[in-house]
């Protein structure tokens, strides 16, 4: 069956990025560069080294992340596992931080005193998020390459990190679904800023999880059954 | 909410209502069962023998003054009315419906109403912990195992997990940090 995605690889990519917003993120994640021009998606993504249905394929699943947006193709795993470690980077190393600097900097404007323990939540969600990405990269991608390459020689199988793929979103929305319900906090702009923020990245997280769930590993597990 | 959720699809075009089957079903993670109402006439009867928690329907095909003797008719039932929008319609017809889903609307967000309109309510209902239930959160901020708070507060290792289970639920809170911040600001300990 061959489904179509809403874009195609000879539209421009400037109305891709215009009109999904989202595709900011995922163009920084992909490392193509801005300056798109009059180029079209196929134009960018070759002169990045990027397969194109792969990344259309990411770009519809990133605008709706259902299992049915996963239209059969052959995804060129190099182009994903790169995505899927920036993405990584991005979390961990930028985005989390920041809302930590942030939480901190809204919490200190208030006058209660039970801030250093939402703040140690935090600290333990960070901790947690990276555990959950070094396992990926240290034993899934890894293993997805080797079993591109021929060469994967240990026992492990796809199906055992999909058993054990947590949702890493649920502890951030929490933290925020426990601030908005019971913390009587008062409003200001860096309160109000940094809950939209939490928002926005727990969204991120959990498409970065649907993509993994619903695109790496039933395409890992078919290459799986016919390399066996 | 475990058993399947029962909805009802009253729309005469072949193409929308089975396009629309389709789409619910591969809704995987929302189970539900799915009744096709071919005959207009047939609608009392299915709202009082099926009773479907949730009703999709035409507008244009139900008309205008129907609806509020459907739902007056059949209060107790708890049904709620989803609008299957595919043409431009009246606000004020549109109005009288819980929700309404555009033909245009994504697998997304139709799975997103239809469970908001399930869920809501039955989480509203019981918000609250019990006394029982806020010493057993006491006992997990102090970073009791089960058997411990079993055996703190007389009761079995079974009973302790099943109000863990309850209290995850109310307060959708899943990990014993959560539980603690939670604790906190209901002043069920000090700091």
């Amino acid at each position: 069956m061959y489904k179509t995605t809403k874009y195609f690889p000879q539209d421009l990519m400037s109305d891709l990025i215009i009109e999904n917003p989202l595709m900011l993120n995922l163009l920084s994640r992909f490392a193509m560069p801005l300056g798109v021009g009059q180029k079209t998606i196929r134009q960018c993504c070759e002169e990045n080294n990027v397969d194109t249905d792969t990344f259309l394929q990411i770009v519809t699943l990133t605008i709706d992340p259902s299992e049915e947006n996963v239209v059969n193709t052959a995804l060129h795993f190099p182009s994903v596992l790169r995505f899927l470690e920036n993405s990584h980077k991005y979390f961990a190393e930028f985005r989390l931080p920041f809302i930590k600097a942030n939480l901190e900097k809204a919490l200190k404007e208030q006058p209660l005193d039970i801030n250093k323990f939402i703040l140690a939540y935090f600290d333990e969600y960070l901790v947690e998020v990276k555990k959950h990405f070094d396992y990926e990269e240290r034993k899934v991608f890894p293993y997805i390459t080797a079993l591109i390459n021929n060469t994967a020689t240990d026992k492990y199988k796809i199906s055992t990190f999909s058993r054990h793929h947590d949702h890493i979103e649920i502890k951030l929305m929490e933290l925020k679904n426990i601030i908005i319900k019971y913390y009587n906090l008062k409003t200001s702009y860096e309160l109000s800023d940094v809950l939209g923020s939490i928002f926005i990245t727990a969204n991120d997280l959990q498409r970065h999880n649907e993509l993994e769930n619903h695109l790496l590993v039933p395409t890992v597990s078919e290459i799986e059954h016919k390399k066996r | 909410m475990n058993r399947k959720i029962r909805i009802a699809i009253a729309e005469p075009s072949l193409i929308i209502r089975t396009g629309l089957m389709s789409v619910l079903k591969r809704m995987t993670s929302l189970p539900m069962d799915i009744y096709e109402l071919l005959e207009l006439s047939n609608i009392e009867l299915l709202l009082i023998k099926y009773k479907p928690d949730i009703l999709i329907i035409n507008p244009v095909y139900l008309g205008n003054a129907t609806l509020e003797t459907l739902k007056h008719n059949h209060k107790l039932a708890n049904t709620k009315y989803v609008a299957l929008q595919s043409s431009m319609l009246n606000i004020q017809l549109l109005k009288q419906y819980d929700r309404i889903i555009n033909i245009t609307f994504s697998a997304e967000q139709i799975k997103e109403i239809l469970s908001k309109l399930v869920f809501t309510k039955e989480q509203t209902d019981s918000f609250d912990l019990s006394a029982r239930e806020k010493d057993i959160v006491v006992a997990i901020t102090e970073g009791l195992t089960n058997k411990e708070i079993a055996t703190k507060l007389h009761i079995s290792i079974n009973t302790v997990m099943t109000h863990r289970k309850n209290i995850s639920a109310k307060l959708n809170i899943h990990s014993p940090a959560g539980l603690i911040l939670y604790a906190i600001a209901n002043k069920l300990i000090e700091v």
